[in-house]
């Protein structure tokens, strides 16, 4: 059974049985000491988090729409003189935080279709053709989980601007992006993990209704893994939107930032206020998706601490 | 409808196991033919060689007049029914038949009409838009064989599509298997462990055991001159008992004989009539007839007995066997002896 | 009894002599296409060509510039200097000095706390969701988002935010990330928030995979809670414990981003960190990039966490596969 398989049996059980046992039983919530001493710390725990996780995000949204006078000399003031709406248009219309979202996107979008060819593709030929180097390959493919991908920044960054073959630099090109995200082994061995244990014998169906190695992938083995599809998809998109360091190093031109690159030289140019709504305008969209495919993600985490590389 | 015929057929893995050891069988047009055998006895790895699963690794498979070995499965113009039946998990009842149709480049209304058909011989026409997770296992079961059945195919490959209903299910939908086939008369190759399934259903069976084929032939002649004790203990249930001659009062060496359960009686022997003494283990009443399990020497033999017959736990009581009904048996190779010989 | 069974067979015509495993023996080009090479070769063509450029050709070439000295332009073999180089720079040691001292300070402050809150999350009867959906948020925020905003709390002062909370109970404003003995504690607490949620999750998920009945037997057996806590629970999630220390640890490992934008590894390099240590050597040196040591120290960081990779790898194989 896949460990995603796994996980999802384990979660419905644990909905099933959410309300009758665990570590606490039924009988002994009828405790009071039991009652008021884990409800209380319940209580407190629901409290604290709603401090600490969400209220860094409420204070930025109130900054984000107050004079940046009132931010700076009363932080935790609510609108001590009212809002500044001014903040956001600015935001958008001399900070341009729009153009870097969308550059955000357009990399996101990029890395995440580079990311889901190679490991579908990848993971189909090595689990379900099996060719005779397979092995050797997967072996391969193993080792690079021992390379975190930032201790080879130097030689991708000397491959990029000097690629090898083609004589032209990939400097401020988004494939520079692009392509290297598509190199996750983590990614290749999780879909590979999943497709060894779809069932063989839905394959040899298809094979004797006809189906050839493409339509095989297309229309069956693809279908069967929309789970495992949704999981890679949302880190594929979450670990784009969130990096830094590689797209500063090769993104040099600021029209074709991120706008995680972008943040730090706004800070450091903006009006406090106008930096803050653009901080806001930039966690929008993450906080949105991540509150619409809620689900996936949490999903998706428990399983990395089975795999993650 | 065409013959299958395998001609030496032979299956090595790469470790140099001998799944299937050259293989020769003709399956004629039309017909019924069941492989069974205890697991790992090569039935489904034969089977899956005709279908173009597994390499060939000698001999040749023959489909109709065409040597297929190296046919890709598609083209071998078969269709299969799987154990656990491999339905397409995404697809709904009436995608899951049409499938195989579609990449031959049926026609739509070609396709429309051979799902209808196949839905009303299966009665499944209010499930077509239901995915195989909305039903149960005997409707998925008749869903597996309605794929087969669309393709109009020259022969049916089935790979123990029974062993996962429950015992009733299991003999009803035997029923509609045989009738199924012989309505359509296509070429059937059927595979099974269970010797009732292949003694209720075949036209005629194969036995085989590690590779290699024991004895082909009708229900009635593996149950009546079994070609070795192999097949003689396999076929038939309880099985057949099996004692040195010498046990039962045949003076010949190296001779084991065989005799089945129900033709055990109570009585003394006779002209014409085998005979011995043993303990009575255990009686089971079973109604419309007794099973005695008895200790002749150190082997367990079980009689039935007409359900009136009274027999004490512990008695030694003499029992007879017809000349006629016991079979003999080489007990070096285990092959059967002509009793006249 | 099988050896020299005669069964009883048809009469077959003669049969050609093939000879057994003849898919073995002759493999030419045009019975490897007929068998699916050419499609075999063309699913893996994405994930060959896109790891030899972006994974294996970089790793090869990571070893080959450690031994060089190279700008952009020529390059010259240098054998073990960019090494030495490394090893006898005075920043060296401070990096790993803060390096492991941030690894050390996020274990202290990032293990418990999640395993705590997980435990007693797992335990709430209604709306687990939103619990766990609010531990979450931070783990989604943009690193950069998450580290400028801290960056913002941390104002050293008395209108920081995190200074005008303090003064509320009556403690005098902290200079947080401009105080060298401060810094680092600071950058690990705003590590910490953006990261529990993940660990949370990932216990969560091993506590609900704890089988019920063993709680029941063991209440049967008249364990109380920390009982049933200290003999069920924690035995039962001893692999997701390491694998989330091991975890962690790669991680801080590789830290970059707190230091990088919230000190510059200041103040007087009190948050120079390995990688970003590396960073400067190879891109944040205007005397021209020392990609050879940036290379070097990479390396000695691979060997470093290769041991804990291996025992990531280990721990994940015996619980994920069947």
């Amino acid at each position: 059974m896949s460990a995603i398989q796994d996980w999802q049996g384990r979660r419905r059980r644990g909905a099933m049985t959410e309300s009758q046992q665990g570590l606490v039983q039924s009988a002994d919530w009828k405790r009071p000491s039991v009652r008021w001493g884990l409800g209380g710390t319940q209580t407190a725990l629901l409290v604290l988090l709603v401090i600490v996780g969400l209220g860094p995000i409420l204070w930025l949204a109130k900054a984000a729409v107050t004079p940046t006078q009132d931010t700076l000399s009363n932080p935790m003031a609510i609108f001590p003189h009212g809002a500044d709406w001014s903040n956001i248009s600015g935001a958008w219309n001399e900070v341009d935080i729009g153009l870097y979202i969308w550059n955000t996107v357009v990399i996101a979008f990029g890395s995440w279709l580079c990311q889901i060819v190679v490991a579908t593709t990848g993971a189909f030929a090595l689990s379900v053709l099996a060719p005779k180097w397979g092995r050797v390959i997967t072996a391969a493919l193993l080792t690079t989980l021992f390379v975190p991908s930032v201790v080879l920044l130097v030689p991708l960054y000397l491959e990029v601007v000097h690629p090898p073959v083609i004589h032209h630099s990939f400097i401020n090109s988004y494939w520079a992006v692009w392509l290297p995200a598509g190199a996750s082994a983590f990614n290749v061995i999780i879909m590979k993990r999943f497709f060894d244990n779809l069932p063989r014998e839905i394959f040899e169906a298809a094979r004797i209704d006809g189906a050839g190695p493409f339509r095989l992938f297309v229309s069956i083995v693809l279908p069967m893994s929309k789970p495992i599809l949704g999981v890679v998809s949302i880190f594929a998109v979450l670990a784009s939107w969130k990096d830094f360091l590689w797209p500063l190093l090769v993104l040099s031109d600021p029209s074709k930032q991120p706008v995680s690159v972008r943040l730090p030289t706004i800070a450091g140019q903006t009006d406090l206020g106008v930096f803050l709504a653009a901080m806001l305008i930039a966690c929008l969209v993450p906080i949105v998706g991540f509150l619409i495919f809620q689900r996936s993600f949490l999903r998706g985490t428990g399983l990395s601490g089975a795999l993650k590389g | 409808m065409a013959a299958i015929c395998f001609d030496g057929v032979s299956k090595i893995y790469g470790d140099g196991t001998c799944a299937v050891d050259s293989l020769d069988l003709d399956i004629n047009e039309g017909e019924f033919m069941v492989f069974v055998g205890p697991s790992g006895c090569g039935k489904t790895t034969a089977l899956r060689m005709v279908a173009g699963l597994e390499e060939i690794s000698g001999g040749r498979v023959v489909i109709g007049e065409r040597e297929v070995n190296d046919v890709s499965p598609k083209d071998r113009d078969i269709a299969m029914v799987f154990q656990n039946y491999a339905l397409y998990p995404h697809m709904t009842v009436a995608a899951n038949l049409a499938f195989g149709l579609k990449l031959q480049k049926h026609s739509k209304a070609e396709i429309e009409r051979r799902v209808q058909d196949a839905a009303v011989a299966l009665d499944l026409e209010d499930y077509l838009q239901r995915k195989p997770k909305a039903l149960s296992g005997g409707q998925r079961q008749r869903v597996a064989l309605g794929r087969a059945i669309v393709r109009e195919p020259a022969a049916f490959l089935m790979d123990e599509p029974l062993s996962n209903l429950d015992a009733a299910l299991r003999v009803q939908t035997r029923g509609e298997i045989l009738k199924l086939q012989k309505r359509l008369g296509t070429t059937t190759i059927y595979v099974t462990h269970d010797q009732v399934e292949a003694m209720t259903m075949g036209d005629r069976i194969a036995v085989m055991r590690k590779g290699v084929l024991q004895q082909i032939g009708t229900p009635q002649e593996l149950y009546t001159r079994p070609a070795n004790t192999f097949v003689a203990t396999f076929i038939g249930s309880p099985a057949m008992n099996m004692v040195p001659a010498g046990a039962i009062g045949i003076e010949r060496d190296a001779l084991l004989a065989g005799f089945r359960p129900e033709h055990i009686r109570v009585g003394v022997a006779g002209d014409g009539v085998f005979g011995f003494e043993a303990v009575v283990e255990l009686v089971e009443y079973l109604g419309d007839e007794r099973l005695a399990h008895v200790r002749l020497d150190e082997r367990l033999l079980t009689a039935k007995l007409p359900a009136d017959q009274q027999l004490e736990t512990g008695a030694t009581i003499a029992f007879t066997v017809p000349g006629q009904a016991v079979l003999l048996f080489d007990a070096e190779t285990g092959l059967a002896v002509d009793a006249a010989s | 009894m099988t050896a020299g069974a005669e069964p009883i067979q048809p009469a077959l015509p003669p049969r050609p002599q093939t000879p057994p495993a003849r898919a073995r023996i002759r493999r030419s080009p045009i019975s490897w296409i007929r068998d699916g090479g050419l499609s075999r070769l063309a699913f893996l063509l994405p994930l060959l060509l896109i790891f030899a450029a972006f994974s294996w050709y970089p790793i090869v070439r990571l070893v080959l510039i450690s031994f060089q000295h190279t700008n952009e332009i020529t390059t010259t073999w240098v054998g073990f200097q960019n090494f030495s180089e490394v090893l006898n720079d005075p920043l060296f040691p401070i990096a790993v000095k803060n390096t492991l001292e941030f690894a050390g300070l996020a274990l202290l402050f990032g293990y418990p706390i999640p395993l705590v809150a997980a435990v007693l999350m797992s335990e709430v009867r209604k709306r687990r969701g939103l619990y766990a959906a609010l531990a979450y948020l931070p783990v989604v925020i943009p690193p950069v988002v998450a580290v400028l905003l801290w960056k913002t709390f941390y104002d050293g002062g008395p209108g920081g935010v995190f200074n005008t909370i303090l003064g509320w109970v009556g403690i005098a404003p902290q200079s947080w990330i401009q105080s060298t003995s401060q810094a680092m504690p600071s950058l690990v607490l705003e590590s910490t928030w953006a990261n529990a949620g993940g660990t949370i999750i990932i216990y969560l998920a091993a506590l609900t995979s704890v089988s019920p009945e063993l709680y029941e037997a063991a209440s049967v057996d008249g364990a109380g809670l920390w009982k049933k806590i200290w003999h069920v629970t924690l035995p039962q999630m001893r692999t997701v414990l390491l694998v989330t220390m091991i975890l962690q640890i790669i991680g801080t490992a590789q830290v970059f981003l707190e230091p990088y934008l919230f000190t510059s590894g200041g103040p007087d390099n009190a948050t120079l960190t390995v990688l970003l240590l590396i960073y400067n050597y190879a891109f944040g040196n205007s005397l021209g990039a020392a990609y050879g040591q940036a290379a070097a120290l990479s390396l000695m960081l691979v060997g470093f966490l290769a041991a804990f990779s291996l025992i990531y790898l280990r721990a994940t194989r015996s619980w994920s596969d069947e």
